[in-house]
């Protein structure tokens, strides 16, 4: 008998002489009776062969996806990057995927001393809100920054709604609905390590 | 899932990824559902435990250390969430002296045995799983697993002794973890 056979015998409760003459002889297995014994209690346990409801995976990822990404500042403006030059190159195919009219497409005036013109157009989803940044004369962001999309909402919340380098079309989505997080603002973001809000506001439709 | 998988994952859920988010999820919540519940005894805040670890994840997925594992780390919350619900549920039903002397009860040990083991029973093959469950959950015979299963008793036997095998050896290292 391999130690493998007596192990397998011995948590499945088979005894035998045979089982019984291997562990007599055998110092690695007997080491492992222990917690052969404590892997057979945990097998007994209720906890071992319940599962959590599938509803709360749902209700998990969503709530996930409601809040802000969790990613490092530190990495963000290279992603920033990629992502701006994705969003730009699929703008115009997220725009015809997203055949009907904008539930809503409002300017973001630009703050004082930005040369720039933008307008944001939305779609309210059960999921969230999509949008698509229509923005023109922005001067793309320096080597150690990036433009991030905000919401908030009247009491102060606020989620991100991505991030970006430069004019053009961008493409975003936010999960959360414009209802309850009317104030749509980009600001201009140092890559400093800090990761709220910390730079000027450029784009901003107001509260 | 080795620890190059767990890096491309992680880096995926840190940015955010609703597939990396619904895939830690789904291959993760059924362990942390298994220490929450079988600390804390409760269904209902076992999955509040569950949704609370995936939130922690959420907003600590930044300092994960890709060299290491996610299994370790997302223990180490979801162990953290249970001994805080505990604590929350036992403030609600207990004195002022027994919260003095309040240690973490019998349940809370083995909560790392019962993580690897969940997660070994989630590897095997359905037909292995159902053997173990017939016989170690419910305690039947190889008999009566097998007229409950509806396969011949060989069958049940081999199934068994494969599903056995498999899990002594993919939980082997709890022996050293442990020692």
């Amino acid at each position: 008998m391999t130690c493998d056979d007596f192990q397998a015998q011995y948590l499945a409760r088979n005894g035998g002489a045979d089982a019984d003459a291997h562990l007599a002889g055998c110092n690695w297995c007997r080491s492992r009776i222990e917690e052969l014994d404590a892997i057979r209690l945990q097998l007994e346990a209720t906890a071992m062969w319940e599962a959590p409801s599938n509803e709360l995976e749902e209700a998990v990822v969503a709530s996930l996806r409601r809040t802000r990404s969790p990613i490092a500042p530190t990495n963000r403006a290279w992603i920033a990057t990629a992502v701006a030059a994705l969003v730009v190159v699929f703008a115009g195919a997220f725009v015809l995927v997203q055949s009907r009219q904008p539930d809503w497409d409002i300017a973001l005036p630009a703050s004082p001393g930005i040369g720039a013109t933008a307008s944001v157009a939305g779609w309210n989803t059960p999921a969230g809100t999509r949008m698509v940044f229509s923005i023109d004369g922005l001067e793309p962001a320096g080597e150690n920054e990036y433009y991030e999309i905000w919401l908030t909402a009247n009491d102060g919340r606020h989620v991100s709604a991505g991030t970006f380098t430069g004019s053009g079309k961008i493409a975003s989505f936010a999960g959360v609905s414009r209802r309850d997080f009317p104030r749509i603002w980009v600001t201009l973001e140092p890559n400093d390590g800090d990761e709220g809000i910390g730079g000027p506001t450029v784009l901003d439709t107001g509260s | 899932m080795g620890v190059l998988n767990d890096a491309n994952l992680i880096r995926r859920f840190q940015r955010g990824d609703p597939e990396a988010i619904r895939a830690l999820y789904r291959s993760y919540s059924r362990s942390v559902f298994t220490v929450a519940y079988g600390a804390l005894g409760d269904r209902s805040l076992a999955e509040e435990a569950v949704q609370l670890t995936f939130t922690k994840a959420w907003r600590a997925a930044e300092r994960f250390d890709t060299a290491k594992g996610i299994a370790p780390w997302l223990y180490t919350i979801a162990r953290r969430v249970a001994v805080d619900l505990y604590r929350r549920e036992r403030r609600h039903e207990s004195s002022e002296l027994d919260r003095e002397i309040a240690v973490m009860p019998p349940s809370f040990e083995g909560m790392w045995e019962a993580w690897e083991v969940r997660g070994a029973l989630d590897k095997l093959p359905d037909d292995e799983r159902a053997i173990i469950e017939t016989t170690h959950y419910r305690q039947l015979t190889m008999t009566e697993a097998a007229e409950e299963l509806g396969i011949p008793v060989g069958t049940v036997k081999s199934r068994s002794h494969r599903a056995h095998r498999r899990l002594a050896e993919s939980l082997s290292h709890l022996r050293e973890e442990t020692a």
